[in-house]
């Protein structure tokens, strides 16, 4: 589905990621593990091409559709949930009909069905559930989760990672970048570790008998 | 299509400070207008609408102008601080689709801002029983708005391309000299030496925002326009747009 090639990015003749290799199967959940500044959102971004690459490679499965849900969210605050997703499909160009019969659906996943409410009064969890609903628009085969439980409420990440599951069980393919390693551990099948930039470390779920948090403490703390 | 847009103009309406200074603006035209506030040249008070009206509508031309620069100043900057811009971008919207409906959005907002103050002169012309004044007024505005305009998109195009206090200076000197011409132009003929090469640099390198609006002037009395004129404030008009078009963002 997406295989990234001796990626590299230099911000202030810094390398931000450097030489940095994956591939994330159909099907699967992949997840981006890492320290802040390890460089998983300039990768993230790099292969939604919201920022140009210095070097390697990005190759995407042909007239692969992607949906995108930051890390941070903002959204017009005086435009209701439905308004922010009929913008958005509007971009996308997707036909009024198929809105009309997709939105509903999206609202209710998000458990935000009372449309009347306007986004300025949304909480963080509702927030985080209207970016992922919005990057569900168009019914994309490849998602991109940017967070998607930073700021959440034990329920409300409960609850995202119930949505990820059933998204995962309909076949979707999945690339998070994630702290919550927990999270991480219950809803993906692989992932990588980044440190300045750089892979140090493949996990692949079940493969070891260490959990994910001794593994990362591991890796993280040990290679320098 | 034009969703980016009605949003950003949405978001613009809702600033109350504009809604302030747009206030405060309609009442200094008003106050002019009505002889509350006198004007004179040499000693004498100029109270006929003809004479009236360069002073009036320079002066909305100036407040409007500021309010532009205001409204247009932050709108791009503040899509990518916020990050809008990632999942705009991220569904194939060019650069130049995503600004330039961000700066129509900027333009119709200061356009509306300046028919609120320029509906000032409409108000006195029609308490006056101006009613020549008063029918010509709209056709007159289209006029009278290109600088406005052109002021907006300049600000939008320069909050691309430059940081945010750079930009709000460059457009607020720019929007100063051009409503300013006719005052720059007898200042260079009385000062000499390097103040007059400066003032002459500055006449030469910005655009005459006062000869369109004057010819809106002529136009509302009811005197042949100088197509010229108004010709110059769409070309500033025209530059504005085009530099939006060149100014790219490297990053969302």
């Amino acid at each position: 589905m997406l295989k990234c090639e001796h990626l590299r990015k230099v911000y202030q003749k810094k390398n931000v990621v450097e030489d940095l290799s994956f591939s994330v199967k159909k099907g699967e959940v992949f997840a981006l593990l890492g320290s802040n500044g390890a460089g998983k959102t300039t990768t993230i971004k790099m292969i939604l091409n919201l920022i140009p690459k210095d070097g390697g490679n990005i190759r995407r499965e042909k007239d692969v559709q992607m949906g995108y849900s930051p890390e941070t969210p903002y959204f017009h605050p005086f435009l209701t949930g439905q308004e922010v997703l009929e913008f958005y499909g509007g971009l996308q160009r997707i036909k009024k009909e198929e809105l009309k019969r997709r939105i509903p659906e999206l609202l209710q996943r998000a458990g935000l069905s009372k449309s009347s409410t306007k986004v300025k009064h949304y909480s963080k969890g509702m927030l985080q559930r209207l970016a992922l609903a919005q990057a569900l628009l168009g019914d994309p085969q490849f998602l991109i989760l940017d967070e998607p439980t930073a700021g959440l409420d034990a329920m409300g990440r409960l609850e995202m990672m119930h949505t990820i599951q059933a998204l995962k069980e309909e076949g979707k393919t999945i690339l998070i970048n994630s702290h919550i390693l927990n999270d991480i551990e219950r809803v993906c099948d692989r992932g990588i570790i980044l440190k300045s930039g750089r892979l140090i470390y493949e996990w692949e779920n079940g493969e070891s008998e260490k959990s994910l948090e001794e593994i990362f403490v591991e890796q993280i703390g040990g290679t320098d | 299509m034009m969703g980016i847009m009605k949003n950003a103009l949405r978001e613009r309406l809702r600033r109350k400070d504009i809604y302030v200074v747009m206030g405060i603006g309609l009442l200094i035209v008003l106050l002019c207008m009505s002889g509350t506030v006198t004007l004179s040249i040499d000693g004498v008070p100029v109270t006929d609408i003809s004479m009236l009206l360069p002073f009036v509508l320079n002066a909305v031309s100036v407040i409007g102008g500021g309010i532009a620069v205001a409204l247009s100043l932050r709108t791009i900057p503040n899509e990518y601080e916020k990050k809008t811009s990632h999942l705009v971008w991220m569904r194939g919207i060019s650069q130049k689709n995503y600004h330039g409906q961000l700066a129509l959005a900027n333009v119709i907002s200061s356009a509306a801002a300046v028919f609120v103050l320029y509906a000032g002169v409409m108000i006195f012309a029609g308490i006056k029983g101006e009613t020549d004044v008063l029918l010509r007024s709209i056709p007159g505005f289209l006029i009278f708005v290109c600088g406005t305009a052109g002021v907006s998109l300049f600000t939008s195009a320069m909050s691309l391309a430059l940081p945010g206090m750079a930009a709000g200076a460059v457009s607020v000197a720019v929007m100063l000299a051009g409503t300013m011409q006719p005052l720059l132009r007898t200042l260079s003929g009385i000062v000499s030496g390097v103040s007059r090469g400066i003032l002459r640099g500055i006449l030469i390198l910005t655009p005459d925002l006062y000869a369109a609006e004057s010819q809106a002037g002529e136009f509302l009395v009811g005197n042949q326009v100088d197509i010229h004129s108004i010709l110059g404030g769409m070309l500033f008009l025209y530059a504005g747009a085009m530099m939006i078009t060149v100014f790219q963002k490297k990053e969302a």
